[in-house]
């Protein structure tokens, strides 16, 4: 026993092991072409983030800010050690600082030259001193990249790495562009120097001018004209026939030429800029013959108060829109207390691509075409109301919901579709935008398809053809595909059930079942009483009188010897003819048989409910029968008389109760 | 008890387990969707409700609506090549992911002169924890606008013989093709930025690059914004496609065939004759044994 168990518990172990090695063993030899990014060790790479550093540095260089930027933006993704990140983030933030201060600082020393070739001194002064500035600032900004640059370079390690080793070229490249700049900020602090030089060289030599500005009015609407004039002097005395500079918020707007008497006028007409106020400055420098002789002079600035209309603007769209649809834009303009625009030119964009323009009063409503090829999801409507005149421009967008149309489906399905055959089917192809014409419908049952196009007003009607197939009854799943060729339309893909009845398959089931109906039972009773007979046979072993069986409440069926003539054999034998005869009688009357699990005792208990007073004759018979089937005892003729004598009685009282 | 009994109850003793095995024990192979450890797909598969197809036989016949992930680790056969590119030519997406498999037959079967370059793509500096998992950060300008800033591989290669207005995405300046396989860059090895991604219109349809299949796993799609690079390339014109998975190339353990054949037979026994059949062989043998039994009970 402890050997099959052991037996038992090693084929199990060995089929599991054999399964688990089956499945597992390909994966462990085979070579992986990825790696579980969980478990992947990490490692850093000096020499890159150095050669990038350096890269970007070049960019500086090169002032090229869009370029610097766009290296830097991506440092978030660099794999750079934790505790490096810091360092990595301060030299990132440095390297952008610098690339705008050095663009910065040149663009300065280009205005500088300018303004000490127009003998601006003053103006040139202040530029200078805003340049010295920067310049400290980008000292501070490389002393930090330097510092960065160490920090990094100790962290891998650089000091100990070998001369001419990659990292340590790669660290050095990054020092060596750090000093480069430092190098050009030095040259730019020398050229502003010289710059200036000018100033303290001819500045003495040179008269100072003086020029006044006065405008009229000081409130004025766009498109208005204002009156300007002034006096340009040198030392009280009038500079005739000089040109003077109108400048509007800094940029040259306009030129005047003052009199004799070094006074100059003129007319100026506020530019449509939509802006609430614009500085106006008058700007004398020498030219021509005046070159080395005065000073360039700006007039104080005067501030001009600028007026104009503004209008709000108000755009709604449709809740939903289709692709090759046309949709519906609602502009409303609201001006507040200004005087309403008659009439205005609007332009329609979607997405930032100019759709359609148009004059629009205070509201206005316009229709416009969506491309098929739209994208399905949110857009962007804006609205822009150009300029006129007084009018500011007024700008607004709405959020356009482009979709595409569910189509909804009303299909006639029969309630139990039979085949083989063809089996109908109708229905009608709708969405919210309205029928669907011409649409390419797929349906598909089973192995069965078939092709069809939607009519003008959606509908359509088919038959799908079902062979014989191996299916009997049951539902089955009705797939149905709909291209529609309208591209406001979206395509559907579903699924009907439906029950099919394969009528062939059926029918030869239910003839083959009739028939075992017919045919089983009668074949079934038969081996049933085959198998009751074989089970009786061995009951004739145990009636045997030797050996003796202890009485058992399990034996089921206590059969009785053969049948045999009353007055011939043995004292048992005639004893059982008689017990047998009253058994039929009583079997007749009280409609019950003997069953297989019954003992006698056990019916002659049974029937003595309707044998009445036959009943105690029956059951002392059945004893003495038992006692001859279950015991060794001997019966004497006196028994056999006793027997015969009771069997008389039980038949004498039951025909007394009419059998 | 008979030997023959014996022997008898241990053979199906050993079918029962090994049945039971086959069933419940999780694929962990690459790339499998029953397979939930880090190289499985089954997060990809229920993130987008992607289906496995065991043959190019079940691609649908409106090829618009859907979008076949094809990851080339076996070869393709000429008809199954044919397949693919009407599947393609008729409106739908083939996305053609691999690194080092048999991609480069079926962009020759269509045509396009791209081609997967299967030689590792390496980034040392901008990568999740070591180079072979470069971090991409040069994306088409249409790819940002979908809110896609950086997504990440996982023993990548890159593409070549691409026009440079389909490239989709660009690996960065520090990145190199590790064309002899030192793990470090040589003279001569090309370097970034390198095409990793594209997308060519062909017939109706689109074809999808993508030089790594990895991004699709378990252990990867949730990594950065490679979920949404998965949804950008199978979405067309806003409206997210059908994805399909083609399991038939991708290299499979015993195990895994065993499953597909498990769910073969089981698909085959669930229709009507062979239920019938398993009913009727159910009731002879117990009959039988009930028979049998009265009459050695006799």
């Amino acid at each position: 026993m402890m050997l099959h168990r052991n037996l038992q518990k090693m084929i199990v172990g060995a089929i599991i092991c054999l399964v688990v090695f089956c499945t597992i063993s390909p994966s462990v030899f085979a070579a992986e072409p990825h790696q579980d990014p969980e478990m992947a060790e990490p490692v850093f790479n000096g020499i890159s983030l150095f050669r990038y550093y350096s890269n970007s540095l070049d960019f500086v260089l090169r002032k090229d800010i869009a370029e610097v930027e766009a290296r830097l933006e991506k440092m978030p993704f660099a794999n750079v050690p934790q505790n490096l990140q810091e360092v990595t983030d301060d030299f990132t933030a440095s390297i952008i600082g610098i690339s705008h201060l050095v663009v910065d600082i040149d663009e300065d020393l280009g205005t500088l030259r300018t303004l000490m070739g127009q003998f601006r001194f003053d103006e040139a002064t202040v530029l200078a001193d805003e340049t010295y500035s920067k310049l400290s600032l980008a000292d501070g900004e490389l002393e930090r990249m330097e510092e960065a640059t160490k920090t990094t370079g100790r962290e891998f390690k650089v000091p100990s790495a070998p001369e001419g080793s990659d990292l340590r070229k790669s660290y050095d490249e990054v020092l060596e562009r750090i000093e480069i700049i430092r190098e050009m900020l030095g040259l730019y602090r020398d050229m502003m120097a010289n710059l200036l030089l000018v100033r303290t060289q001819t500045g003495e030599m040179l008269s100072p001018t003086e020029l006044s500005l006065k405008i009229e009015p000081m409130v004025a609407f766009v498109g208005d004209s204002i009156r300007f004039e002034g006096a340009l002097t040198s030392q009280g005395n009038p500079l005739a026939r000089r040109e003077v500079d109108i400048l509007l918020n800094g940029s040259r707007y306009l030129t005047a030429r003052t009199r004799t008497d070094g006074h100059y006028q003129g007319t100026l007409q506020v530019p449509y800029w939509y802006i609430p106020e614009m500085d106006l400055q008058a700007l004398y420098y020498p030219r021509d013959e005046d070159i080395g002789l005065y000073i360039a002079s700006p007039s104080p600035v005067v501030k001009l108060q600028v007026l104009f209309y503004e209008a709000g603007l108000e755009v709604t769209v449709e809740d939903k829109a289709y692709p090759g649809l046309e949709t519906t834009v609602n502009g409303k303009f609201d001006y507040v207390q200004s005087p309403p625009l008659i009439e205005r030119k609007v332009e329609i964009y979607l997405d930032d691509v100019f759709i359609t323009e148009l004059k629009a009063g205070e509201e206005f409503s316009q229709e416009i075409k969506l491309s098929p090829e739209l994208d399905v999801g949110k857009h962007t409507i804006t609205v822009s109301a150009v300029a006129a005149e007084r009018y500011s421009p007024v700008v607004a967008s709405a959020i356009l919901d482009v979709t595409k149309a569910p189509l909804i489906l009303d299909i006639n399905i029969p309630a139990v579709a039979l085949i083989p055959g063809g089996i109908g089917l109708g229905g009608k192809l709708y969405s919210e935008v309205g029928p669907v014409s011409g649409a390419q419908i797929r349906m598909g049952l089973g192995k069965s398809q078939v092709e069809l196009v939607s009519s003008e007003d959606g509908t359509f009607d088919t038959e799908i053809k079902m062979g014989m197939g191996f299916s009997l009854i049951g539902s089955q799943d009705l797939g149905i595909q709909v291209i529609p060729q309208e591209p406001w339309h979206a395509t559907l893909t579903t699924t009907r059930n439906m029950v099919v009845m394969n009528m062939i398959n059926c029918g030869g089931i239910l003839i083959l079942l009739v028939f075992l109906a017919i045919f089983l039972p009668g074949r079934l009773r038969g081996r049933l009483r085959m198998y009751s007979w074989r089970r009786a046979r061995p009951a004739i072993a145990i009636a045997q009188p030797e050996p003796a069986p202890v009485y058992s409440e399990t034996v089921l069926v206590p059969a009785l010897p053969e049948e045999s003539g009353e007055t011939d054999g043995e004292p048992r034998n005639r004893i059982f003819y008689w017990y047998r005869l009253v058994l039929r009688l009583v079997q007749r009357m009280s409609r019950a048989l003997l069953r297989p699990q019954q003992t006698l005792r056990e019916f002659a208990r049974e029937s003595s409910q309707v044998l009445g007073p036959a009943a105690k004759y029956f059951i002392e018979l059945t004893r003495m029968a038992e006692k001859l089937l279950y015991s060794q005892y001997r019966p004497s003729e006196g028994d056999v008389e006793k027997s015969k004598q009771l069997s008389h009685t039980i038949e004498e009282e039951l025909k007394g109760e009419g059998v | 008890m008979r030997v023959s009994s014996v022997l008898f109850a241990v053979v199906v003793l050993i079918i029962a387990i090994s049945l039971l095995c086959i069933w419940f024990y999780p694929s962990i192979q690459d790339f499998m969707a029953s397979n939930t450890m880090w190289n499985g797909i089954r997060n990809f598969s229920s993130e987008f409700n992607a289906d496995d197809i065991e043959s190019l036989g079940e691609l649908p016949d409106v090829a618009e609506e859907t979008a076949l992930v094809a990851i080339p680790y076996l070869d393709y056969s000429n008809e199954e090549l044919s397949k693919l590119k009407g599947f393609v030519e008729d409106g739908g997406t083939l996305l053609l992911m691999d690194d080092y498999g048999y991609g480069n037959s079926v962009l020759a079967y269509l045509g396009v002169s791209v081609r997967f370059t299967n030689k590792p793509l390496l980034d040392p500096l901008f990568c999740y924890k070591n180079q072979w998992l470069p971090r991409i950060t040069d994306l088409a300008p249409r790819v940002k606008e979908s809110g896609i800033d950086v997504i990440v591989l996982n023993h990548a290669t890159t593409l070549t013989n691409v026009e440079q207005t389909e490239i989709i995405a660009w690996s960065s300046t520090t990145s190199f093709l590790d064309i002899n396989e030192n793990e470090s860059w040589d003279e001569g090895e090309p370097k970034g930025p390198l095409p990793v991604a594209t997308e060519v219109r062909f017939g109706k349809g689109t074809l999808a690059l993508v030089s790594d299949p990895s991004i699709m796993l378990n252990s990867m799609v949730g990594r950065d914004d490679n979920y949404n690079f998965i949804k950008y390339l199978t979405t067309h014109k806003g409206e997210q496609k059908a994805i399909l998975v083609d399991s038939t190339h991708l290299t499979k353990t015993p195990l895994d065939v065993s499953k597909t054949r498990l769910t073969g037979v089981r698909e085959i026994l669930s229709t009507p004759y062979p239920l019938l059949g398993i009913v009727a062989l159910i009731f002879v043998v117990v009959s039988r044994y009930t028979l049998k039994k009265g009459e050695s009970n006799d």
